[in-house]
């Protein structure tokens, strides 16, 4: 019998099975690419430029970003130690006799908004505005951090990212002191500071940092300065937005941007 | 002041009001009571040196009684300087690396090289330089391991000729004039360490070093004071009054200036009022009312200058055993608050959060390694050094040509010493 | 005897010092490590080292090398931004080492992760209130995946009794949506060999 569905059903399973095959090679490649514990020997710093820019207006704080960082970078559980977290910024409505525009300003980050975060205490007719800041090192390049290392374990990269050096690492505590945006600490396992390097072993690699990977809104904006892709999402970003950074006149140059960021985000 | 710090959106967290950043929400500041013994053991180093180089380089004869005292307790606090430093550390076993691969922009880079320099070629060369004459004389005279080690510091130099000690008092005397900036240098440096902190209102401005040197000459001619009289009530020595009264001034002015450059301090930051300064002003109230108002400026500032003010005009009408009774009092109180103010320091800038918006609260513990008790030990330990190195090298039973503490005429049992 | 016509304390300092300078020149050689100032003040080996770590996550784009259709879906709809590991974790060992090792299901309220109405989110995010008080404000306050498939969400879920596709080899189950009875609290794993627990 030349019943047409069972055909269908030979053909398109040939077809999956061939498909399967053909994507046996790329996935094992993928997979050997980002299971392997050797570096890229085609890799060299001097070639990339990474930054990271940020969308105050897309983040929805659903804290996937947070959660893939500790998953990734095996972050020590504790609430106290965080290479990228988001804050929630509560803008309230003037008491209703006073002569301001905008009221107090409540700012939270229960263990940095992991696991989304929990319904805010103050009721939604009270609001003014509210919005989700993910923060993480903001790619200085003029760090303070690197600036006070007193042997040279964390130092600018080459290709911008900011890395801490675990074997060298005297946990000496300056650097975490020095960083204005609050985005280092020390490990207490390794008793060495630890801050977010990118996910520099995967954006080596050809991978997104994890934080990157998992946002579900494109709020974070990852690339190479130096290999702009097609529609590139940084050029976008910048020729979309006007930008600001954390702190400018503490004259560290951060090289992180944020697209829409309110007067009250330190 | 609830406009001004947050109030807590979700459930208060234990440890913190307001809006802190995460990694600030710990229970433990990243600097303890390690840090806040680093600076004031240097201070007390560098001020007991500046004491003595007051006499071998300012000639104050006055104070010829403290001279080789003031040297042996910068040496005694000096031995001890890097031990809360190694406790502190995430790894101590690293540390060689701070002289191995100095990052030289950095200030805490040049410790191994100021500590090293600081305690081989000012504090032990000037040690020695004063000390030589009695190294060959003692070296002669005593028996055993006393006796080897005075051989052993000899370095093999026996000549004692006038030339030979004449040489060695001009060479004391340029280790002196090179001492006195090298002192700055070994504090200063520290004071530097917070200066150099923009990231952190609390410490980051120009007077920081400053304020950390002067308090801690105030702090070092203090500690002379204390265990000069401790020393001569536990020897049942008549105290040099003499001696006593012009520390006691050196004192009073180092306190009137430290005083003063430290209160510029708190008056420009309220005048200026920059941002930040209202948190740092609630964190000052709420965390560190004790240790401020009462220990650095009440006890440690205010009461040492007014009872050492009167004593300035009016000396002759306090009879000598009230003098020696308030200078020790005094000199505590000096000692007390020049601790107290290097816990407001390395604390208070850790108990506001850089987000501008918070006040953390941290526990400071018992037993630890940046518990207290360990830090009790590590402020005792340079008393007992200083203990032994008296009893080595400032022994009544030893004739020296030498400063020595106090008279020894009337004790009647030791043999005849002058004062140069 | 003097050298030098020095005198003699003179010289033993001077011998003294010079071999503690010597001492430290030597040390500082011998202990440096070998790749520092390679690219800059630091050891050259951390950059190799850090770049030596094994990820964790595999990235969309592993997963989409296996699972084409799903990722075809995905893109149809609202949802082609999102990466599969933010629901369904961090790609798992076993899952790689042995495909038919399937992964664990989102659990249920995973969609409320990012679609709870929430003031602090942007205006124009689709977010649903769940339990509100007014009962007229009230959404559906059931499960999510009876109307909506996850991977497509403007797509409903087949109805069970119609005849649905022979899935794909290369396609795990999961575009049958499962009834779940409350979706505020994680639902347990099913894999496609148990059957569909009623409540």
């Amino acid at each position: 019998m030349n019943d047409p569905i069972p055909r269908r059903r030979m053909l398109g399973t040939i077809g999956g099975v061939f498909a399967g095959l053909l994507s046996l090679p790329l996935a094992r490649s993928i997979k050997r690419k980002f299971r392997s514990t050797a570096a890229p020997s085609d890799y060299d710093p001097t070639q990339h430029k990474w930054l990271m820019c940020l969308d105050v207006d897309k983040c929805i704080g659903c804290g996937l970003c947070a959660d893939a960082c500790k998953t990734e970078n095996h972050v020590p559980e504790a609430t106290h130690y965080f290479r990228t977290w988001i804050e929630r910024y509560i803008i309230r409505k003037p008491a209703s006799a006073s002569d301001q525009l905008r009221g107090e300003v409540l700012v939270d980050s229960p263990n940095g908004g992991r696991g989304g975060f929990p319904p805010a205490r103050v009721p939604k007719e009270d609001i003014l505005k509210s919005f989700f800041v993910p923060k993480l090192c903001n790619l200085c390049e003029a760090s303070p951090c690197t600036q006070v290392c007193p042997v040279g374990a964390t130092f600018d990269a080459p290709d911008g990212a900011v890395l801490v050096d675990p074997t060298y690492c005297i946990g000496c505590g300056f650097c975490i002191q020095a960083c204005p945006y609050g985005c280092r600490f020390l490990n207490p396992d390794t008793r060495t500071a630890e801050k977010c390097t990118l996910c520099y072993h995967r954006i080596t690699r050809g991978l997104k940092p994890a934080c990157v990977e998992v946002c579900p809104t494109q709020a974070r904006v990852f690339g190479d300065l130096k290999h702009p892709v097609e529609n590139d999402p940084l050029q976008a970003f910048v020729m979309k937005n006007k930008v600001n950074t954390l702190k400018p006149y503490l004259g560290t140059k951060p090289r992180v941007l944020y697209a829409n960021l309110d007067k009250e985000v330190r | 002041m609830s406009m001004l710090i947050a109030t807590a959106i979700t459930e208060v967290a234990p440890h913190f009001e307001g809006y802190v950043y995460p990694n600030e929400s710990g229970s433990h500041p990243l600097w303890g009571v390690l840090i806040v013994l680093y600076p004031y053991i240097t201070g007390l180093v560098a001020g007991a040196f500046i004491m003595a180089s007051l006499v071998r380089v300012f000639r104050v004869k006055a104070l010829e009684p403290v001279y080789r005292l003031s040297l042996l307790t910068a040496l005694a606090f000096l031995l001890c300087a890097t031990l809360p430093l190694l406790f502190h550390l995430g790894h101590p076993e690293r540390s060689y690396q701070i002289m191995i691969t100095p990052h030289l922009t950095s200030p805490m880079a040049i410790f191994g090289f100021v500590y090293a320099w600081y305690l081989m070629a000012v504090l032990l060369l000037e040690l020695w330089f004063d000390f030589r004459e009695d190294f060959v004389t003692w070296g002669g005279t005593e028996k055993g391991f006393r006796g080897f080690i005075y051989r052993m510091f000899t370095v093999g130099v026996s000549d004692v000729s006038e030339k030979s000690l004449a040489l060695d008092h001009k060479l004391s005397w340029i280790i002196s004039i090179m001492g006195i900036p090298s002192a700055f240098l070994l504090h200063g440096y520290v004071g530097f360490i917070f200066g150099s902190i923009k990231a952190n209102p609390w410490w980051g401005n120009a007077i920081m070093p400053i304020i950390f040197i002067l308090s801690a000459m105030v702090s070092g001619i203090a500690l002379c004071v204390f265990n000069y009289l401790v020393l001569c009530w536990i020897r049942r020595r008549p105290v040099d009054m003499r001696c006593l009264d012009v520390m006691g001034m050196y004192l009073f002015y180092g306190l009137v200036i430290d005083a003063t450059v430290e209160g510029l301090d708190w008056i420009h930051r309220a005048y200026s009022a920059q941002e930040g300064f209202d948190v740092m002003e609630y964190m000052a109230h709420a965390r560190l009312f004790y240790t401020l108002s009462i220990g650095q400026v009440l006890v440690g500032t205010l009461i040492p200058l007014l009872v050492l003010g009167v004593f300035q005009v009016a000396r002759k009408h306090i009879s000598d055993i009230v003098r020696r009774r308030l200078y020790f009092t005094c000199s505590f109180f000096v000692l007390l608050g020049v601790l107290a103010m290097r816990w407001n320091v390395v604390m208070g800038g850790q108990f506001f959060s850089k987000s501008l918006r918070g006040v953390m609260s941290y526990h400071l513990e018992f037993a630890g390694l940046e518990g207290w008790f360990l830090g009790l030990i590590l402020l005792s330990l340079p008393f007992i050094i200083l203990t032994v190195l008296i009893r080595l090298f400032l022994s009544e039973k030893l004739p020296t040509q030498g400063h020595v503490p106090h008279r020894m005429e009337e004790s009647g049992t030791s043999p005849e010493t002058s004062n140069h | 005897m003097r050298f030098f016509n020095m005198p003699p304390q003179i010289f033993r300092l001077v011998l003294l010092i010079f071999a503690i300078v010597v001492s430290y020149l030597v040390a500082r050689t011998l202990l440096t490590p070998d790749t520092f100032r390679d690219h800059g003040f630091y050891r050259g080996a951390a950059l190799v080292e850090l770049t030596g770590k094994i990820p964790v996550l595999a990235g969309k784009e592993a997963c989409g090398a296996r699972h084409p259709e799903i990722l075809k879906t995905l893109a149809k709809g609202s949802h082609k931004s999102l990466s599969c590991e933010g629901c369904h974790g961090a790609v798992s060992k076993s899952h790689l080492d042995d495909p038919t090792d399937k992964m664990r299901k989102p659990p249920a309220g995973i969609c409320l992760r990012c679609h709870e109405a929430n003031p602090s989110r942007p205006a124009g995010f689709k977010q649903i209130v769940l339990h509100d008080p007014k009962p007229d404000n009230n959404h559906y306050d059931g499960a999510c995946l009876e109307c909506h498939l996850p991977h497509d969400p403007k797509e409903a879920p087949a109805e069970p009794d119609q005849a649905s596709p022979a899935p794909d080899k290369t396609s795990p189950a999961s575009d049958k949506a499962p009834t779940e009875p409350d979706n505020a609290s994680p639902a347990p794993v099913k894999t496609p060999s148990e059957p569909n627990k009623e409540p």
